[in-house]
């Protein structure tokens, strides 16, 4: 106590900076080590958390392998119900439980498909996982939004299909994808509609992985593509375009026509681009007619298309373009050239003076 | 049916491997289980198994390393089925180039496993 009260004292005795800086020092000293104590706190739970993680996940593995293995030896289809893992139903009233019990179902299901998923997908029905899943499709929370769509998806619920609608026009890319992925993988190319309704665009990412998904498919039955074509969404004519390609649909050529006089710069090209592989011969007439009105990259392609089915009719177009200004353009001019009159083609060559023609003509010659 | 047919299984997704041992087991196959490619390769040391299934993507040893380690090192024609997700057409062509006799893209049916397993064996 005495030697308390001499600290006090010599305390006292310091300026007033030194007394601040004293304090300062103390209060720092202390604040450490409730921190440390906090965080070794924080740290054991963390561990506890962990540990009870990966022990309640491999339990539920066990019990769900062994029910997903003897539904599947048993091979009906009715009454899986009464052999529901008890672990994993008396887990679902637990927010922490359930979210493993979910994730190691969504990671066996990602890993086995054919008849041993119809028991997964029973336990998840006709328990509340389903109630939990579907709730989550009116979260504020974008996130889980997402889940919600992603296990539903996963776990192939129709029956959801107006809910997940709604969001197809959801703010969030991450929940728009997740919609779209729903509707394609259950209803396959029917679940394609939602592009009538979408106003967002549709990324290059989220195209490929639609294709991808139709891709295996056998049903190749697709009604839309007419009213896609005419979307005032590009995006959507954009991606209508793709599937007028994998898929041959030829019978969508005057919709494709159509787009050759679009306002925007990437639909005109694809649409001159999907035509040319389609080799439309109405196409080049069209285009003949409105030659002046596009851009260069557009007259390029358009070139390109003529050099790919050249017919006799395109010669007097072609011979007022073998001395455009852009490389390009003359020399699809002057193969196309080559191909329809090759006796014009070769006096062309010995007419031409200027020595950068006469290369150009030199490297078409021999190419 | 074929008894006792030693299989290596190198899986490092748990329930995965948990099912396909219930089910090869039930069919008389005798299975080990490695949860990475290296343990695989001492499990294939010490059983000499006749069919290897191994995953292509797995901590520490990859599915292709296991392969190339099989052929070359070991210098063995066991059989190789190789287990891909989508997506890694090219990883399977290397897989083949290594030496893997078949392969199966996840999500993986079990009963085409097992016709596959049985021609493998044939």
């Amino acid at each position: 106590m005495a030697r308390f009260q001499d600290l006090l004292e010599t305390y006292e005795q310091y300026p007033v900076l030194i007394q601040v800086i004293w304090v300062f020092v103390v209060v720092l000293f202390f604040s450490i080590v409730v921190f440390v104590i906090l965080l070794k706190g924080v740290r054991v739970n963390l561990r506890k958390k962990e540990k009870f993680i990966y022990n309640y996940q491999k339990k539920v593995e066990a019990c769900l392998i062994e029910y997903v293995y003897y539904e599947h030896e048993r091979n009906t289809n009715d009454a899986f119900e009464k052999s529901f893992p008890r672990e994993i139903i008396r887990g679902l009233s637990s927010r922490l439980k359930r979210k493993i019990i979910l994730a190691t179902m969504m990671k066996l299901k990602a890993e086995v498909s054919g008849e041993m998923t119809l028991p997964i997908h029973a336990l998840f029905l006709k328990t509340r996982l389903f109630d939990f899943a579907k709730d989550k499709l009116d979260s504020d929370k974008w996130h889980i939004v997402a889940l919600g769509i992603k296990s539903l998806s996963m776990f192939k619920v129709n029956s959801v299909s107006s809910e997940v609608m709604k969001h197809v026009n959801h703010k969030r890319v991450e929940v728009r994808r997740e919609a779209q992925l729903y509707f394609v993988n259950l209803f396959e190319f029917e679940g394609l509609d939602f592009l009538t309704k979408i106003q967002a665009s549709l990324s290059e990412w989220d195209q490929i992985q639609l294709l991808a998904i139709l891709n295996k498919f056998e049903d190749q039955k697709i009604t839309g593509v007419g009213v896609w074509l005419r979307s005032t969404n590009t995006s959507v004519i954009l991606f209508a375009l793709k599937l007028c390609r994998m898929y041959n649909l030829l019978e969508f050529k005057e919709a494709i026509l159509a787009l050759l006089i679009h306002v925007d710069k990437e639909v005109k090209i694809e649409a001159i681009k999907l035509l040319s592989y389609f080799q439309v011969s109405e196409a080049k007439e069209l285009l003949k007619e409105e030659y002046h009105k596009l851009n260069l990259e557009e007259r390029i392609i358009f070139f390109k298309m003529l050099e790919k089915s050249p017919v006799k009719q395109d010669l007097p177009f072609v011979l007022k373009y073998i001395q455009d200004v852009n490389f390009q353009i003359n020399v699809s001019a002057l193969k196309v050239l080559k191909i329809l009159d090759i006796e014009k083609f070769k006096n062309l060559k010995n007419a031409t003076l200027d020595q950068r023609p006469q290369e150009i003509i030199d490297f078409v010659a021999y190419k | 049916m074929s008894t006792s047919k030693k299989i290596v299984l190198a899986e490092d997704n748990t329930a995965l491997s948990m099912l396909l041992k219930f089910k090869l087991e039930k069919e008389k196959y005798e299975l080990f289980i490695a949860e990475d490619g290296k343990s695989a390769i001492e499990l294939i040391e010490i059983h000499q198994p006749d069919i290897i299934l191994t995953d292509i993507m797995m901590p520490y040893v990859s599915g292709l390393e296991l392969t190339s380690y099989v052929r070359n090192t070991l210098d063995k024609k066991t059989p190789i089925l190789v287990f891909s997700a989508a997506g890694q057409e090219k990883i399977v062509l290397q897989a083949f180039d290594l030496g893997a006799n078949d392969f199966m893209c996840k999500p993986i049916s079990v009963n085409e496993l097992l016709i596959r397993i049985r021609r493998l064996l044939a």
